[in-house]
């Protein structure tokens, strides 16, 4: 961590001796506040970050309190599932095919509603506004969001509030949103935080789905790391602290924006009021989060689809013929990433899980060492990445590490380990201490009471945080092209440095590719635990 | 067969009563298996009707027919009457029944004051509001406690709070679903006094659920003893 | 179906608060000196490929350092090495000729071709000046690039690149240096054997002749049909080549008889008035452009796919069997057809070279001499594979050689090398640089 801040801030200051760089000096930031659409660019990153995470956390909510007691809730878990797994890109791809003019709703629409033989012409994705983007972000935060807060309700146990509400007189929405939302909210608040800091500071996604002309800062910041003038190094760091900035201000109206909604929701509650215009966003909110999550997985159908096709001409509804060429090649193709990937995925979640368990037990009972990596674990997932790949990536290639395959598990480690503590800690602290004691009373030490007592009694949680941190490690771009030093290809870098090349037939596969590898992870950490501890229905209860 | 006929309440509904809560022929089951046998029973205004029974035999899920918000996993037959009017196909939210809970159910994220203004009428505006609560929380021995939050209240504190948060929706009924049971014992007593003297002044009918004798007696009114069902229910 | 993060319901994220106080500092510091360590661990295991590394004394034991050193030493010492390959990866069709040469070098030499798929070049370029700046002077990440142009010009002028080895390679012998002046002079920089012509292209247009029967044919043409047809006409976005290259092309065509002034480095001063046509030109024809030019595909074929799809009647290439191509691998209908402007086409060539920090020289070498052999030659000028025009002399290969393009010839799959008007040559790379700078602050962002 410490090398990060240092690989910034140096060079942000002047420092960076190789480049000629000697003295400390404000130059860096002069030049990069002096760059062409510098403001537009920071203000497109903030105003994107904050529409979409606001945008994911209100469809988690209303999702959720209109469809919680739904015989529709499992399906609408399902499909969430499924867009958790896909990469950012494929999510990408898939709205950039859905509402592209020549995309899947227009094919649809065409010609019998539009009248249109050729595609119109309106600017969408990659829109000025952003609005693309922020569609791309949501839809992508909104699953991730709605999974945590599905694991929170278990401890929240709304049932009883529910009831007591309805009692009251009120609808189960109403009830949902005065009595549960807030609780939720404020278990959610970290995660949120996290998805803020991600949407700020996100690449991969904007590369497809954001303006080219104008980018957004994370973007500009890249550019600026592939510019053959290596002097632009030098606004680079001080563009990396200016993205810390800017994500710390983000955070600040958040907050201010948390504090507003919440005094509004109290009051709302205190009023009496049993209807209310609450009720009408809520319900206009949960279509919207049908919606998203059905569009989403039709825009993945649909994109998956064109890697069956021979051609497949607008308007036509379907493809004009079917052909298994361009699948098999494409799989061929990306056979060696697909492997770099799945090792490097498998490595991670090993490491992140044996670490994370040391580092639990630990600092069990010892307060703060806990804090302390309580608090460490949380900075990679709030800090952009681009701002400490960048710190990191210069300490790399100054000892010869990047493009070592050992480097990049590094690199993945540094977000795959929070991630994993994100799911693990809780459950490991809050482990029936009793069943412990009464392990070591029987004569177990005090290992043999941890690996054969709390990690069987843990297997649940361990298992998605493995889970977990397989799906991340598999997902990460930046990391990877910065530590790979463009030498270690996964599916994850291969399918950006492919987006672009045009042939959706060939994006179409490589998206079905991508999904395959984390939905193994996700489903097989799913059903293990059911598998492992088919018998132990006191266990088992912990996950249904 | 149990001598359950779902037919008896259509038959009968003229001589249902006009006032208080009455429940015709109630039957559970889940996965086909009978909770309890059918059993029928009437609260008048201000007479409190105890369900015993032992743990596990179905007390609960009744208490969550009468209220609306019975699980998908479970079938019931047989009708509720409110004032005489047939409410068994209502919205939980239409039904005006109160709920007291076990735990109080306090909205932990609500201050006590907004707690009681959440069940409150919205017919109570602005000074009338503050005036109402402030004297619920005078009725339940808790003056200025408005701005306290729940989590630091007692049980006894918590049980009153969750009465009169109920009272103050101005229901027609109220349950109560063991609402003592997390009381030490010689607070027990004095809450349980405290409600159901409560329960009588408002004149509404109640049932309360408990496994305590001892509740039961206190609440003076008929007891009904539910006693489980053994084995699925065979034809003939 | 139950999610998997079910499994995890029963924390607080937050949830720091359960923690017990304990005696166990002196373990919690033993864990916390652990922790540190395995890092350290991760960083030596990291740093250790590294340490393979030889050290400058031993350099000149390398065959490739060696100008005396034969061919077979070349050969012997490239076994076994890894060779990373910085090759634009915005085309299938050549990235799958590239993964064919990786199968065919590991078999036939023992040589390892890793694809670094870039998205432009520079990248490339950006990597090698950053490592040799910082001191990598033999074990550079960048063993073999994909190069042409501007990005020739930048590494040569700071002496970035290994050279001269044209003249080592045996396949060198049958390129076609005598025909081609393009080969030895790339964007007007000599070339001196510090990289080796691997293809020859000229810039085209495609359409579907069945949509768009008639389309423009020289730059006063196609600013009458981008008019009479609003949103079916783009570009991509320079500093993309197929896009700085339709500015080149326009440029030339539009400030005709500067020739000599093009084949120098620009001169500022120059640059504002031999340019006003160009950006006359443009203003009047971005507001027809596909979304009204507020933003344009990011290469060649994202536009080439936006022609699959209907949304422009025109996309553009550097190879004259693009639409061939294409309709070979279904992705556009068999109506499609490349042409050049009658106005003239840029021509220029693209090259092999080797950074001077490259690790794997040798094995760089035999990829090279393996590209410029007659079977890969003729394969990348199949246009069912990749259609790009061959640089061998074909008349002068042994007749067992000359049978493999003959053969594809006379099937009509063989890429044609021919253009139809007039070359125009490329300007000098500077130009280039000044054109794509003007565009962005004209059309970019701001």
């Amino acid at each position: 961590m410490a090398i990060a801040a240092a690989g910034v801030l140096a060079p942000a200051f002047g420092f960076l001796p190789t480049l000629g760089g000697t003295e400390l000096s404000l130059d860096p930031f002069v030049r990069f506040f002096t760059a062409p659409g510098i403001f537009r660019a920071m203000g497109q990153s903030l105003y994107v970050g904050l529409s979409a995470t606001f945008l994911a956390v209100i469809l988690t909510h209303s999702t959720l309190a209109a469809f919680y007691t739904s015989r529709w809730f499992a399906p609408l878990a399902w499909q969430s599932r499924l867009i958790l797994v896909a990469p950012h890109v494929a999510i990408a791809l898939s709205i950039a095919f859905l509402f592209t003019p020549s995309g899947l709703m227009m094919r649809w629409l065409s010609p019998w509603a539009t009248g249109w033989t050729s595609p119109p012409d309106y600017l969408f994705p990659q829109d000025p506004w952003g609005l693309a983007l922020i569609a791309g972000l949501a839809v992508k935060e909104f699953p991730f969001l709605l999974g945590l807060a599905i694991a929170q309700l278990g401890p929240i146990n709304p049932r009883p509030a529910l009831h007591a509400a309805a009692s009251m007189g009120y609808g189960p929405l109403r009830a949902f949103t005065l009595v549960v939302t807030p609780q939720l909210a404020t278990r959610l608040r970290f995660p949120v935080y996290v998805a803020l800091a991600y949407a700020i500071s996100s690449v991969d996604q904007a590369l497809v789905l954001g303006s080219s002309p104008a980018p957004i800062l994370s973007v500009r910041l890249l550019q600026w790391f592939n510019d053959s003038d290596l002097g632009a190094r030098f606004p680079l760091a001080a563009g990396a602290l200016v993205l810390v900035a800017l994500t710390a201000l983000g955070f600040a109206i958040w907050w201010l924006g948390e504090k507003g909604f919440a005094a509004f929701i109290h009051y709302g509650a205190a009023s009496g009021r049993r209807t209310g215009p609450v009720d009408g966003a809520m319900r206009t909110g949960a279509g919207l989060g049908v919606l998203t999550l059905t569009l989403t997985t039709t825009g993945l159908f649909g994109l998956g689809l064109n890697a069956f096709a021979s051609h497949w001409r607008f308007p036509d509804d379907w493809p004009g013929g079917f052909s298994l060429d361009i699948f098999g090649g494409a799989l061929s193709a990306i056979a060696p990433a697909a492997g770099t990937s799945a090792g490097l995925a498998l490595a991670s979640a090993v490491v992140s899980t044996l670490w994370v368990l040391a580092a639990l037990e630990a600092s069990h009972n010892h307060r703060r060492l806990a804090v302390t990596l309580h608090a460490l674990m949380f900075v990679p997932l709030v800090i952009p990445d681009i701002s400490l790949m960048f710190g990191l990536s210069g300490f790399w290639a100054a000892l010869r590490l990047d493009g070592h395959w050992l480097t990049v598990l590094w690199a993945h480690l540094l977000f795959t380990i929070p991630y994993c503590w994100l799911i693990v800690a809780g459950p490991f602290r809050n482990f029936n201490e009793g069943l412990v004691i009464s392990a070591r009373l029987l004569g177990a030490g005090r290992w043999g009471a941890f690996f054969r007592v709390k990690i069987p009694g843990l297997a649940a949680p361990i298992l998605a945080g493995f889970g977990i941190a397989a799906l991340v490690s598999a997902s990460l771009y930046l990391p990877t092209l910065l530590a790979g030093g463009g030498r270690i290809t996964t599916l994850a870098t291969e399918s950006i440095a492919l987006s672009q090349s045009g042939d959706r037939r060939l994006l179409g596969a490589l998206a079905l590719a991508m999904m395959v590898l984390p939905l193994i992870a996700v489903e097989g950490s799913a059903l293990a635990p059911k598998w492992l501890l088919r018998n132990r229905s006191g266990l088992n209860g912990a996950t249904a | 067969m149990t001598g359950h006929d779902p037919d008896i309440c259509e038959i009968g509904a003229n001589e249902i009563p006009r006032t208080g809560l009455h429940a015709c022929s109630l039957e559970f089951r889940i996965d086909g298996r009978i909770l309890f046998p059918a059993v029928e029973f009437h609260a008048g205004p201000g007479e409190i009707v105890s369900l015993m029974g032992p743990s596990g035999v179905g007390k609960s899920t009744l208490l969550a027919f009468l209220s609306g918000v019975l699980s998908p996993g479970v079938t019931a037959s047989g009708r509720v009457f409110l004032d005489g009017e047939d409410i068994t196909q209502r919205p939980p939210e239409n039904r005006r029944i109160g709920l007291l809970l076990q735990d109080a159910a306090l909205f932990p994220h609500l201050s006590v004051e907004q707690n009681l203004g959440f069940g409150l009428s919205r017919r109570f505006r602005g000074e009338a509001r503050r005036k109402a609560i402030a004297d619920a929380l005078e009725k339940a021995g808790l003056p200025g406690f408005e701005k306290r939050d729940p989590g630091t209240l007692s049980g006894g504190e918590r049980a009153r709070v969750a009465l009169f948060r109920a009272l103050l929706a101005e229901p027609r009924a109220i349950l109560l679903d063991e609402p003592f049971s997390r009381l030490d014992t010689d607070l027990r007593a004095q809450i349980r006094r405290f409600v159901f003297d409560a329960i009588a002044g408002s004149g509404l009918p109640a049932i309360l659920v408990t496994h305590d004798a001892a509740d039961a007696e206190a609440a003076g009114g008929p007891v009904i003893t539910l006693q489980g069902v053994n084995g699925p229910e065979r034809p003939g | 179906m139950v999610p998997f993060w079910t499994a995890a319901r029963n924390y607080s994220l937050m949830g720091i608060e359960r923690i017990g106080r304990g005696p166990r500092a002196g373990l919690g510091r033993a864990i916390g000196a652990g922790i540190f360590a395995f890092l350290g661990l991760v960083l030596l295991a990291g740093c250790n490929p590294g340490a393979q590394a030889p050290d400058k004394g031993s350099a000149k034991r390398f065959p490739a350092d060696r100008p005396e050193a034969g061919w077979a030493e070349i050969e012997r010492e490239a076994r076994g090495q890894n060779v990373y390959f910085n090759a634009w990866a915005g085309d299938n069709r050549v990235n799958a000729f590239i993964a064919w040469s990786a199968v065919e070098l590991r078999r036939r030499h023992g040589i390892t071709l890793v694809h670094v798929k870039t998205q432009d070049t520079a990248e490339a370029v950006t990597r090698i000046v950053a490592e040799k700046s910082a001191g990598r002077d033999r074990d550079g990440s960048v063993d073999l690039v994909w190069i042409n142009g501007e990005n020739f010009a930048a590494l040569k002028a700071r002496n970035l690149l290994l050279g001269p080895f044209v003249p080592r390679l045996p396949a060198a012998e049958f390129i076609d240096f005598a025909r081609q002046p393009v080969f030895s002079s790339d964007f007007t920089i000599p070339v001196e054997g510090y990289e080796a012509p691997w293809g020859l292209s000229f810039f085209v247009f495609t359409h579907d002749s069945a949509r768009t029967p008639a389309p423009p044919r020289d730059f006063s043409e196609l600013a009458k049909w981008a008019r009479a047809h609003p949103g079916r006409f783009t570009y991509p976005a320079p500093p993309d080549f197929i896009g700085s290259t339709f500015l080149k092309q326009a440029l030339l065509s539009l400030s005709p008889g500067k020739a000599d002034m093009f084949a120098a480095p620009v001169k500022m001063e120059q640059f504002a008035e031999i340019s006003a046509p160009l950006w006359a030109y443009l203003d009047a024809l971005h507001p027809f452009l596909w979304r009204k030019g507020a933003t344009f595909p990011a290469n060649g074929p994202a536009q080439r796919q936006l022609l699959a799809d209907g949304e422009v009647d025109l996309s553009m290439a550097f190879n004259p069997s693009d639409a061939r191509a294409a309709a070979a691998s279904g992705q556009l209908p068999e109506t499609a057809r490349s042409y050049g402007f009658r106005s003239g086409s840029v021509a220029n060539a693209h090259f092999l070279a080797i950074p001077v920090n490259a690790k794997a020289r040798e094995a760089a070498l035999v990829t090279i001499n393996f590209m410029l052999s007659p079977e890969a030659q003729a394969r990348k000028s199949d246009i069912r594979l990749w259609g790009d025009s061959g640089v061998l002399a074909i008349d002068r290969l042994p007749a067992a050689e000359q049978a493999r393009f003959a053969t594809l010839a006379a099937k009509g799959h063989l890429a044609s090398a021919e253009i139809p008007g007039p070359v125009l040559a490329e300007p000098h790379p500077s130009w280039m640089e000044a054109l794509e700078k003007a565009w962005r602050i004209r059309y970019g962002a701001n």
